[in-house]
């Protein structure tokens, strides 16, 4: 169990005392539990996000706005979105970010599924939501090479002040970032 | 991007310089645990000039080392952490408690073996080690700096770097992001090796680099301009105006831009499978009346020519950040006769309104010179890893 991320050895072995106090059956059904979602629970086989079927509910939701798909780079970072409840489109989960030093090229990543769904024609628009980090801009700009030539619109989450943040307390490489990319007035009115 | 205060004028006598409207800066107290050879001591401060005295080994140099780690997080003298624990233990601790601009401000640093190291401010970590540098600002003069005329052009870059992250946290931003561009790059180039890396996979990080390269070099341009300037000053000053001494600069991104660089050598660097051009290259060049120091300058000379650097670098940033830094003086003596640490001692009363750390191996000759110069100044006799606070001079007027 201090196999698994977050969990020490001290932490582990308090759970194995733990299910070890409890009846044979209780702990039966609990790793049943374990194995039902290793086995049934995989990979979206449009967007790669978590399903329990061969598409995940968000793909297979008809009222999702089929022309917008946001790349993010891990399926937590969906649940993050999802969340918001501010966006109807669909997403594609890349499973990571480029990093040669972490050995992560572009082959490891999903990005030849993401280049056949919008090559199919029904995509519009792709929303970078990756990381502010060298990785997350690195692998942004590596999709958006690749997706140029598809003639489809790319957009990139803004970035900077925080909602409800005081400039004077915005540290300075975030603000000169904010500065550098500023947005239209009229863009930032509530829609 | 930031320029030059037009105030900004270190280079002429005190009066003409607005110090007044420089926030001072001191540290009041300073306790370490299991740091370098301290198993534990606590040392305060009442005085704006401290002198530590012992023999050669007894730890002078780890206390003003110390209080390099509160203002950079990290030791002038090693890169490792680890090697900063005394031995034989897993975990080190410095505190020390500074006054700056009349707040306090505790800053606590926790070191580890194979563990994250740990910067509290005010009872608060850090998120990122980067946000502290420039609060606290110092200057270290050692025996060391002849490393930055004998060694390779990273000793001096780092010099720039240090000093200009000191006052630009968004050049510092730019930099640690080139530097891990270009580490990504080269992994990518060694991946590849002789089957040579594929353009579309270097594009990325190529795009990243120039970036990242312009500013960095901006900065360092407005940097070296101010550098040369204050230097010729300083070092005519504390060398007696007797020789002219002189500095270069030089960089590639003043021929071709990193994109036309990292294009021109496409090839080079597949073969050799690393970043062979950039502004990692960038180098400073010392000379004394036209000629190169490292050959042909004294060690005398070449002493003073890294102190003067060091202390036109405390004006710059003084003038920079508007605080005055913390200046530690190690080993005051070393490859100095009397008469230049005396003239040397004048100049840093004259013109240092900050707080001054010195140590010696006499126990006599520092103090009797600053009584003589009637400087109110603060002894600790240092042995045995032992610091004993021994009595503090307050001049009359
Ligand atoms: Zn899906």
């Amino acid at each position: 169990m201090s196999g698994l991320p977050g969990i020490g050895r001290k932490t582990a072995l308090r759970l194995v005392l733990e299910l070890l106090k409890r009846k044979p059956e209780e702990v039966k059904r609990f790793s049943e539990a374990f194995i039902q979602m290793r086995e049934h629970i995989h990979h979206c086989s449009i967007c790669h996000n978590l399903s329990d079927e061969e598409t995940c509910s968000i793909c297979r939701n008809a009222s999702r706005d089929r022309s917008t798909i946001c790349v993010v780079s891990d399926i937590r970072d969906v649940m993050a979105i999802e969340s918001t409840e501010q966006y109807k489109g669909l997403y594609h989960v890349l499973g990571g970010l480029i990093s040669p030093m972490d050995g992560v090229g572009p082959s490891d990543l999903t990005v030849d599924d993401l280049l056949k769904r919008v090559g199919s024609g029904e995509v519009q628009e792709i929303i970078f939501a990756l990381s502010a980090t060298m990785e997350g801009e690195t692998t942004g700009f590596f999709l958006y090479k690749k997706l140029q030539p598809l003639e489809v619109k790319i957009s990139n989450i803004a970035r900077g002040v925080a909602v409800g943040g005081e400039l004077e307390y915005t540290d300075e490489v975030t603000l000169g970032r904010s500065i550098q990319l500023r947005t239209p007035y009229e863009s930032s009115l509530k829609r | 991007m930031e320029t030059m205060p037009t105030n900004f004028n270190p280079t002429k006598d005190g009066t003409t310089d607005p110090l007044s409207s420089i926030d001072t800066l001191a540290l009041r107290a300073l306790s370490l645990f299991q740091f370098k050879n301290y198993e534990s001591a606590s040392l305060e401060f009442s005085s704006p000039i401290v002198c530590f005295l012992g023999n050669n080994g007894e730890g002078k140099t780890n206390l003003l080392d110390a209080v390099h780690y509160l203002s950079f997080t990290k030791s002038y003298f090693h890169n490792s952490d680890a090697l900063n624990i005394l031995h034989e233990h897993d975990q080190a601790g410095i505190t020390g408690e500074f006054l700056r601009a009349g707040n306090p401000e505790l800053i606590h640093c926790a070191i580890r073996k194979n563990q994250r190291k740990v910067l509290k401010r005010n009872h608060k970590e850090y998120e990122r080690l980067a946000e502290h540098i420039g609060l606290l600002p110092s200057i270290i003069i050692t025996p060391y700096d002849i490393e930055l005329i004998w060694e390779g052009s990273e000793v001096r870059r780092k010099f720039m770097d240090a000093t200009i992250s000191q006052y630009s946290p968004v050049y510092l931003d730019h930099l640690m992001r080139y530097n891990q561009a270009l580490s990504q790059r080269n992994q990518v180039l060694k991946s590849y090796g002789k089957m040579g890396a594929p353009q579309e996979l270097l594009d990325p990080w190529d795009y990243q680099l120039a970036f990242h390269a312009l500013p960095i070099f901006e900065e360092r341009t407005r940097f070296f301009v101010m550098l040369e300037e204050v230097f010729a000053q300083v070092y005519s000053e504390i060398s007696g105006g007797k020789e002219r001494g002189s500095l270069s600069y030089s960089t590639s991104l003043a021929e071709a831009s990193m994109d036309d660089i990292l294009k021109k050598n496409r090839e080079k660097d597949r073969i050799l499978e690393r970043t062979t051009g950039g502004i990692h290259k960038d180098d400073l060049d010392f000379f004394i009346e036209n000629q190169p120091i490292k050959k042909f300058a004294s060690q005398g000379q070449q002493k003073s020519f890294l102190i003067a650097l060091k202390l036109a670098q405390y004006m710059i940033i003084r003038g920079r950040s508007k605080v005055h830094p913390i200046l530690l003086l190690d080993d005051l003596y070393d490859k100095v006769d009397d008469l230049r640490v005396s003239n040397l001692l004048d100049w840093i009363l004259d013109k240092i309104k900050g707080q001054v750390f010195i140590s010696d191996t006499h126990i006599d000759r520092i103090p009797d010179l600053l009584q003589s110069k009637k400087a109110a100044f603060q002894i600790y006799k240092i042995a045995q890893n032992t610091c004993l606070s021994h009595s503090t001079s307050i001049p009359h007027h």
